[in-house]
């Protein structure tokens, strides 16, 4: 069944969406069905809502079999913890994406029945921090209803800034609060830091591994190496066998541990 | 060989299956309001204005039906449907919608087309999209 021209659709799977064309391809045995979307020069986003996510791309291929579901496709956004719709429409984007998690991407694999929603060159944001990376894994809870962590990872640098702190490395992986916050993350191989401290200084750091838990950040070096640090404005750089950042207001001040440092 | 059907049509249309339940499940039913012609030779129905189709598990309501048969006129093999009359204006064209229920799918939209199954429902097993 093809539906075309402003097609505005309830499956039955409980996915809502509103797209240009609408292709349903049952198999020869009724036991596994396709739906393709697709956008035209008139809607050039097809609009989804799925269980307790909504997602706008520019193209989609909804794929059930074995009693599970695949949705894959190219450059979406996707905004978690939101209500289905029980109407035929899905709920706004744009209202949602402002306090919920949302993700960014160019291409991307959704598998709610292992909550595993893959992006490929994605951009993830929740409330102040923001995360990407090559490829971006988000697993979410059973209903799919709240992310529970995502990790970075592939060729290509990962980075995530998070309240005056940016962060640059091969690998991280970051886990969420009940409430859908920041809970912690941990960053894995070159990483490069900046924070601003409370007199608006920057900070930079280059170590092996970085961690946060709520108020504190941890560098650490690689082992029999050091922890370097440099802050450009203050005219200074040194070397520290483990570097903190605390929380303080909205900045960072730092720690450094059996440190070295030079002043220019 | 076109016929010309009266203003107020209803097709039904009962295929060639096993159990009554089954033939009721698939009757095959059209109601138009508009004019409706049955072309032989291209074995078509078309149908204007105020069209309710029931087949199965499948409700439309559209302004424009045209259904392809089968060899022996009796089962529907696809159908093309516009939520506007055929020659309907841009203005027309734009406002135009038409209603498609079928089994768990509900869509509206300005047009479809259609493959009809032939011997089972929309299957709810297997189509769980």
């Amino acid at each position: 069944m093809t539906a075309s021209d402003d097609v505005w659709a309830k499956l039955a799977s409980g996915y809502t969406v509103h797209c240009a064309k609408l292709e349903i391809e049952p198999s020869e045995d009724g036991k596994s069905a396709k739906a393709r979307l697709s956008s035209d020069k008139y809607l050039e986003r097809c609009r989804i809502a799925g269980e307790n996510f909504v997602a706008t791309e520019s193209s989609g291929l909804i794929i059930y079999e074995n009693g599970r579901y695949l949705h894959t496709g190219r450059d979406i956004e996707l905004v978690f913890d939101v209500e289905p719709s029980s109407e035929l429409l899905p709920p706004d984007l744009e209202k949602e994406k402002l306090e919920k998690l949302t993700v960014s991407a160019e291409r991307f694999s959704l598998n709610p029945s292992l909550q595993l929603f893959r992006f490929e060159n994605a951009e993830v944001s929740f409330g102040p921090a923001k995360m990407s990376g090559p490829v971006l894994e988000v697993r979410t809870n059973e209903d799919l209803s709240a992310p529970k962590s995502v990790e970075c990872s592939g060729t290509g640098r990962s980075r995530i800034t998070y309240q005056a702190m940016s962060l640059a490395s091969d690998s991280l992986s970051a886990s969420f609060t009940d409430e859908g916050k920041l809970g912690a993350f941990t960053a894995i191989g070159s990483c490069e830091i900046m924070a601003v401290n409370s007199e608006d200084s920057s900070i930079a750091a280059k170590c092996e591994s970085v961690t946060y838990e709520p108020g504190l950040i941890t560098l650490l070096p690689k082992e029999g190496e050091q922890v370097h640090m440099a802050s450009e404005i203050e005219g200074w750089s040194g070397v520290a066998s483990k570097v903190e950042f605390m929380r303080k207001g909205d900045r960072w001040d730092h720690r450094a541990y059996n440190a070295t440092i030079t002043k220019e | 060989m076109k016929y010309i059907l009266p203003l107020a049509f209803l097709l039904a249309l009962m295929p060639c299956v096993p159990s009554a339940n089954a033939e009721e499940n698939l009757a095959f039913k059209v109601q138009c309001e508009g004019k409706s012609e049955w072309d032989r030779e291209a074995r078509t129905f078309e149908l204007n204005e105020g069209v309710k189709l029931t087949y199965g598990d499948m409700v439309m309501t559209c302004e424009w039906l045209l259904v392809f048969m089968d060899e022996s006129n009796r089962r529907p093999l696809s159908l093309s449907a516009k939520g506007y009359s055929k020659n309907a204006g841009p203005e027309e064209v734009a406002k135009g919608r038409l209603e498609f229920k079928w089994g768990r799918y509900a869509l509206r939209c300005r047009q479809v087309e259609a493959e009809l199954p032939s011997d089972r429902q929309h299957s709810d097993e297997g189509d769980r999209l």
